[in-house]
């Protein structure tokens, strides 16, 4: 047992040393992420193409398109060049394209899923292609956009060669799918009538509380390591201006999303209707890659393991990550494997 | 007698979540009927356990706030039925939690400084409240919790209650589609029939496609990625 006077100089020294990591990070200013340069090809309703720029031409280099999520920003994949799954990409001789999705406005709450897939997802493809003299393209979906990308996979199976899915809930109700019981019972029609877009920071609220101890006070404690460290103060502070800067989501999209996906498990069940078609996961016949994360508590490993009996392809490869959803983005870890596993499998592919 | 430090780091720990609370608080950009069960709410019952948020002292006021309009007054008495049932939880949890931390400490003499002791606290907070948040009890609670908010926003004249559709209506409107069914599909044989009764044309088609095959190219470099596995999906 240590003595009380020990125990109260612990006390003190660790009050200290949590102080000064506070005071640091109030002085770190601007917390934007440094994004690598890029170029607007393409603006629709509703989103953004981007292409990432190299000092060498793009002609020679497969294309991956990024779909990201709708539910956070897509720049915790180019959080700073250290923190850069693009940056990465890039390094490994792929033309990079990203979808950036813009916020909904008022006007847009009856925007449906089949607008972000058919629609706006169909225009992107096209538009890369077009730039490439191409016809099919690498398609990388991220977490909620590794769904609208399996699904614009099945519906479009011809215009994609090659594709990547990323920590993407497939399976939406594994036993061990905290967030999918937790939504179970909502009713999706009052919330959307309620709000009309749904607020991003409701939406936020409930993933932090999936990981109440961890996200809500241990995160800010693990501060005391950081003192004296700007540049992990500097990326502490922006992984938390990005977490915390969730969009809003348009009304009817996100109630067909819970409601079809998270409610009634239609997509496993070939029962997904999107613009009158069902999403018929067997129609994927290209190569699949399946990224998941074991430790990840918003997207299970279990709910993107699925995907193995349900895609109709030959050619499907698993990578996985010791760690959790946020982790496989930024982590040290990550930037070492994730790029260079998935520019190495599509390079094999091209 | 030996000195127990965990006293003097749960009252640490106390202060220190309730200034985490204060900081969190002041940060927030929610509006006050749309928070969701979040970390907030965890610290406020953790710091405050027998505060006045819980008790139905506080229940009764709001509900005789609106004893003049009985939609505002149940809604505010659903939602803050919800919340208790949370709290609940939240509550037990924390309590729990400490104890296990505390008895680590005890037995193990694992924390021998504080940093240990709360990181001892932040697991067995989290192991309980994993195994808690899958009850199908717990998840229910959450889901009273988001649709009690949602209806106190309408009771209080925040966004549309969706339309209930008479299912007579609903009805008729079947009914009527199946008629424009049934006379576009009498239309669509006529069409056929008077099509068949036409002379035949020659016309010349191109060659039909081939049917390619796809050839299926093994990774090699992939095999030696040790945890990428590659498999065939289940037919």
């Amino acid at each position: 047992m240590t003595s009380a006077r020990k125990t109260a100089e612990d006390i003190e020294a660790f009050t200290e040393k949590l102080s000064r990591s506070l005071s640091q990070i109030r002085q770190i200013g601007d917390s934007a992420p440094s994004r690598s340069p890029h170029e607007i090809v393409l603006t629709g309703d509703g989103f953004r193409l981007l292409r990432y720029s190299t000092d060498q031409p793009h002609d020679k280099k497969p294309a991956v398109l990024i779909v990201y999520a709708l539910v956070n920003r897509p720049w915790v994949l180019d959080l700073e060049p250290k923190r850069s799954m693009i940056a990465r990409l890039l390094e490994r001789g792929m033309d990079v394209f990203l979808i950036e999705w813009l916020d909904p406005k008022a006007q847009d709450r009856n925007r449906s899923l089949s607008a972000y897939i058919t629609v706006m997802i169909d225009q992107c493809v096209d538009a890369v292609n077009t730039a490439r003299r191409t016809s099919r393209l690498n398609l990388l979906g991220v977490c909620q956009g590794g769904t609208l990308g399996l699904c614009y996979a099945a519906l479009f199976p011809k215009k994609i060669k090659n594709l990547i899915t990323m920590v993407t809930p497939v399976d939406f109700q594994t036993e061990d799918n905290v967030l999918s019981q937790w939504v179970r019972e909502v009713d999706l029609d009052r919330l959307v009538g309620c709000y009309g877009n749904v607020p991003g920071a409701l939406l936020n609220t409930l993933f932090v509380s999936l990981q109440p101890f961890r996200l809500g006070s241990k995160k800010y404690i693990d501060l005391i390591d950081l003192a004296d460290n700007p540049a992990r103060l500097k990326t502490f502070a922006r992984m938390e201006q990005w977490i915390a800067d969730s969009p809003d989501q348009a009304g009817t999209a996100f109630n067909e999303f819970v409601g079809n996906l998270y409610q009634r498990n239609a997509l496993i069940k070939d029962k997904f209707v999107v613009d009158n078609q069902i999403v018929n996961l067997s129609n994927i016949r290209c190569p699949v890659l399946n990224i998941y994360a074991l430790a990840d508590h918003i997207v299970p490993a279990s709910a993107s393991k699925a995907l193995a009996n349900y895609v109709g392809c030959d050619d499907y490869s698993e990578l996985t990550f010791d760690g959790g959803h946020i982790g496989i983005y930024v982590s040290r870890q990550a930037q070492q494997r994730i790029p260079a596993s998935i520019a190495r499998w599509i390079l094999a592919r091209s | 007698m030996p000195h127990d430090p965990t006293d003097q780091y749960q009252d640490f720990l106390f202060e220190l979540r309730k200034t985490l609370q204060k900081m969190n608080d002041a940060g927030s950009d929610m509006p006050a009927f749309s928070q969701l069960p979040g970390w907030r709410e965890w610290l406020k019952a953790d710091n405050d356990p027998s505060g006045d948020i819980t008790s139905i002292e506080k229940l009764e006021t709001l509900k005789d706030q609106f004893l003049d309009d009985p939609a505002k007054s149940e809604a505010a008495s659903r939602y803050w039925h919800a919340f208790q049932a949370l709290q609940a939880h939240w509550i037990d949890i924390s309590s729990k939690s400490w104890d296990t931390a505390r008895m680590k400490s005890i037995e193990t003499s694992s924390a021998t400084n504080i940093r240990q002791f709360y990181d001892d606290w932040i697991e067995a907070g989290e192991a309980l409240f994993r195994e808690r948040a899958v009850t199908t009890q717990y998840a229910r609670q959450v889901g009273e919790w988001i649709n009690a908010q949602v209806d106190l926003n309408l009771a209080f004249g925040i966004g549309e209650a969706p339309v209930c559709v008479d299912p007579r209506d609903l009805k008729a409107a079947l009914t009527e589609a199946e008629a424009r069914e049934a006379q576009l599909r009498s239309e669509l044989e006529a069409l056929k029939s008077r099509q068949k009764t036409k002379p035949a044309r020659a016309t010349s088609r191109g060659k039909a496609p081939s049917k390619t095959s796809q050839s299926i190219r093994t990774d090699a470099s992939s095999q030696r990625e040790t945890t990428l596995k590659k498999s065939r999906p289940k037919s």
